[in-house]
């Protein structure tokens, strides 16, 4: 069943990082779909108040999927229309390694410490390499496996 | 939700083992597979692990069943005469269209003959791809046991189906022996349903709050909203009307020990339709032979329901075009943004002046934004940056508020990265077209990802009891497959192989058949009547020409359908649905080109009151009485020696080809059900009385 509760971000409910209240959340071990699935829980009940600032400890985790992005793109998508935001934070071998880090990097970034997360976009670094264009080259081209296999 | 737990009811590697017993011989000629050595080229490493797999099995069954190591032998000889009739059909096909194109050719009636030789061409290209697909049949030994620990979420997506249908279904796929949990995703927001599914101990999930005003995606729509909100590692998919057996997921799970392997297709299969099966419903040459063909390529097709999908796989798939789209979809939208932004600067000026300062600054805020996609910064803090910007632009003039902050909404909301304007911000199933199975299948091929077909029936269904239904779903179908021709054709995606985008192409183009039909139904039509030749040629040197070219390609059809039930009957209807394909294809045409909606029309898993007669065929029967028209003139000038006789003699023959395609239309049309006499497979379980408070109907 649906937990969401429509609480569209307007205007009014958008706030600098600093004004807005914020919430730590750590991840351990693995980032698959359970795991974001009650990060998910745990941002909808924080954010049912008003625009919430979820900070994420990512340092402890161990191994990615693509369903744990793909989760924290949601929650990222849930708290934005609450008028609040994700942060990611914490050095994380595994996260950097992962060639899912490939795709998230240039739509959100993973920052050094907590204080960077709740600066956010003060230091801006370049995407990673993303996967090529198509062209008439790549059409008979031996096809690889592009994501997923980090 | 519904599924039996480890600690009650473990099942491990001994007792899902089963060694091959005579139960299994039925299916073995249909596992083994052709040759041993019948290695798909540039198949993926899947492929080579199972074919290892594949030569333990046949020492086993070598050793043990002499009668299916017969059975094999039959498949390499059959296997060996699909690959020279496959020449043959390609080899006399170019001899004959070579022909045709450079000597016969009536340019005088080009407006007749280009269109019937562009018709033959089509049909030489359909045949090639028809034999490349069978080429490489893939018959698998029998699937490897599931491993035990893996989590399963069952769903079964429903919208408008009765809730005994629904439910007989739901306590079916609760009731399957691998541990699992099972899923009633109801898009239709009924209560009843959330009832009946707490009362047999299956999961429910509708549409939240977030999806109110926003696009749905149809059933596509409904299968992500699950995902969103479950974590199985797999995630089976059942319509609402297919009633999977116990093993079904016994049977499956052990392909995904590869991997690679992406999603698992069985077989549709229909037990509420009568031998003759008027509506063509039993597709046994697709969920067969050309399954098994597409299989030998690695490009088996999904096909929305009997099938069961590694969620990871999704999920990469989702975010592998969320993440690739994100960088133009928010400069679009920026550019989008600042041309509102502008359009609401003038509005302003002219009806509140003391607001445009809001607008100036907003506008000042996208073009940093532009400038920091540009710059190739991190999408999310751009949009972030935005978001505050526009804050502060709008809290500068307090009174201005009503004025702009609706707009400034809309342009924040259509820029986020997060995608704040849809209710997902992605979308693992295709949402791109209304057969989002298809889309889904092609775009996982492309990543890298395999498939596999099981070919067993495992699942049983409810096919379309009326020819309106049909008629509509078919028209589904094929407008969803041709939307993907032209907005996603697979000759242009990266990452497919030269084989996936054949095997993808060939079921696209296959749609393309009716502008071909109409050429087939007009040439003889014309020449009958008005005597115009829609090609030039001495009748004999046709005849040594063509008759090789359509005996060969009829021995292709029927040896490499195997025994497949129905081939004549899925000839004529892929014909006779030529006002279906030609509408369909429009209608895909439309809605890529012009931007035209697509509905997803449920079928309806009951007869339709209004569903039969041959108001629904009237094209169809309007070019039947035409042919039969046509040949009465051709037979009255032929009598009255005003035109020559054997080419009107080969025309009439046309003409009784024609009209036999054209003829299924009429059993069709007079179909009024299966009746009584089909037995339903699978029991109507006790409890589903309960839950419905009355006796559960048997059939629908």
């Amino acid at each position: 069943m649906s937990m969401l509760s429509p609480a569209p971000m307007t205007i009014s409910s958008a706030q600098n990082t600093a004004d807005l209240t914020s919430l730590e959340l750590t991840v351990t071990g693995a980032l698959d779909a359970p795991t974001v699935l009650a990060v998910r829980q745990a941002s909808a009940q924080a954010a049912a108040d008003g625009p919430i600032l979820i900070l994420v400890d990512v340092a402890a985790v161990t191994s990615v999927g693509a369903s744990g992005v793909v989760g924290l793109l949601e929650v990222l998508h849930l708290l934005r229309l609450r008028g609040g935001d994700l942060r990611l934070f914490g050095h994380s071998s595994e996260l950097q390694e992962t060639r899912l880090q490939a795709h998230l990097g240039h739509v959100a970034r993973v920052y050094a410490n907590r204080q960077d997360a709740v600066d956010g976009g003060m230091a801006r670094v370049r995407p990673r390499g993303l996967a090529p264009r198509l062209s008439w080259r790549t059409l008979f081209g031996r096809r690889h496996r592009s994501l997923g296999w980090g | 939700m519904g599924g039996r737990k480890w600690n009650k009811e473990p099942i491990g590697f001994d007792k899902n083992f089963k060694p091959i017993g005579s139960k299994d011989i039925p299916f073995a000629a249909e596992f083994l597979p052709l040759s041993i050595d019948d290695a798909a080229p540039g198949a993926s490493a899947v492929s080579s692990q199972i074919r290892s797999e594949e030569r333990v099995d046949m020492v086993a069954r070598l050793g043990l069943f002499p009668r299916s190591y017969r059975r094999l032998k039959m498949g390499i000889y059959r296997q060996i005469l699909v690959r020279i009739l496959a020449v043959l059909v390609v080899s006399f096909g170019l001899i004959y269209i070579s022909w045709r194109w450079s000597s016969t050719v009536a340019w005088d009636a080009w407006w007749i003959s280009l269109p019937l030789v562009a018709a033959e061409t089509y049909s030489l290209g359909e045949s090639a791809l028809y034999a490349v697909t069978m080429w490489n049949a893939r018959r698998r030994p029998p699937p490897p046991p599931a491993l035990p620990g893996r989590s399963v979420d069952v769903f079964i997506a429903t919208y408008n189906e009765p809730l005994d249908l629904v439910m007989k279904t739901a306590i079916a796929a609760r009731d399957m022996e691998y541990p699992h949990e099972t899923w009633i995703l109801d898009d239709g927001d009924r209560a009843e349903f959330a009832e009946a599914a707490r009362q047999i101990g299956v999961g429910y999930i509708t549409r939240g709050p977030e999806w109110d005003g926003r696009q749905r995606f149809a059933k596509a729509g409904n299968v992500n909203n699950a995902l969103s909100l479950t974590t199985g590692e797999f995630v089976a998919i059942f319509d609402a009307d297919q009633v999977p057996e116990p093993r079904f997921l016994d049977r499956v799970l052990g392909y995904f020990d590869a991997e690679e392997v992406a999603f698992v297709q069985t077989p549709q299969h229909f037990w509420n339709v009568p031998e003759r099966d008027p509506l063509g419903s039993q597709a046994e040459l697709f969920y067969g032979p050309i399954q098994q063909g597409k299989d030998g390529w690695d490009a088996a097709f999904f096909c929305g329901s009997n099938a069961v999908l590694r969620r990871e796989a999704l999920m990469a798939l989702g975010l592998t075009r969320y993440t690739r789209t994100a960088t133009e979809q928010t400069w679009r939208a920026l550019r989008r943004g600042r041309s509102r932004l502008q359009d609401l600067h003038g509005e302003l000026g002219r009806r509140h002046p003391a607001a445009m300062p809001v607008a100036e600054q907003a506008l000042e805020a996208v073009a940093r934004a532009e400038h920091q996609v540009r710059r190739g910064d991190v999408l999310a803090e751009i949009t972030f940056e935005l978001r505050v910007a526009f804050h502060a632009a709008a809290l500068a003039v307090p009174d201005a508020m009503d004025d702009v902050v609706p707009e400034l909404d809309a342009v924040l909301e259509s820029v986020d990265v997060a995608h704040t304007d849809q209710a997902l911000a992605i979308h693992p199933m295709d949402t791109t077209t209304i057969t989002e199975d298809m889309a889904t299948a092609m775009h996982l091929h492309a990543m890298g990802w395999g498939s596999v077909y099981h070919h067993e029936v495992l699942v049983h269904g409810l096919a379309p009891e009326d020819v309106s239904t049909m008629l509509s779903q078919r028209h589904r179908w094929a407008a969803g497959t041709m939307q993907v021709f032209f907005s996603d054709n697979p000759v242009l995606l990266r990452g497919l192989t030269v084989a996936q985008r054949l095997m993808y192409l060939g079921t696209m183009t296959s749609y393309l058949n009716g502008f071909a039909a109409l050429s087939y139904i007009a040439a003889p039509v014309v020449f009958l009547v008005a005597g115009t030749y829609p090609l030039t040629a001495s009748p004999v040197v046709f005849f040594c020409l063509f008759l090789p070219f359509f005996v060969t390609c009829q021995l292709l059809f029927q040896v490499a359908g195997n025994g497949s039930k129905g081939l004549w009957r899925g000839q004529q209807w892929s014909f006779a649905l030529f006002p279906t394909w030609i509408a369909a294809t429009c209608s895909g045409a439309a809605a890529v080109f012009l931007g035209k909606h697509l509905t997803f029309s449920v079928t309806a898993k009951s007869k339709q009151a209004a569903g039969r007669g041959f108001q629904h065929v009237r094209l169809q029967v309007a070019a039947m009485a035409l042919l039969v028209v046509s040949s009465l003139i051709g037979i009255a000038r032929v009598s009255f020696v005003e035109a020559p006789l054997y080419p009107t003699l080969i025309t009439l023959a046309w003409v009784a080809l024609d009209l036999a395609l054209l003829s299924v239309v009429i059993g069709a049309a007079r179909y009024r059900g299966p009746g009584d006499h089909l037995e339903e497979p699978m029991p109507t379980p006790k409890e589903l009385t309960s839950v419905l408070g009355t006796p559960s109907e048997s059939k629908h």
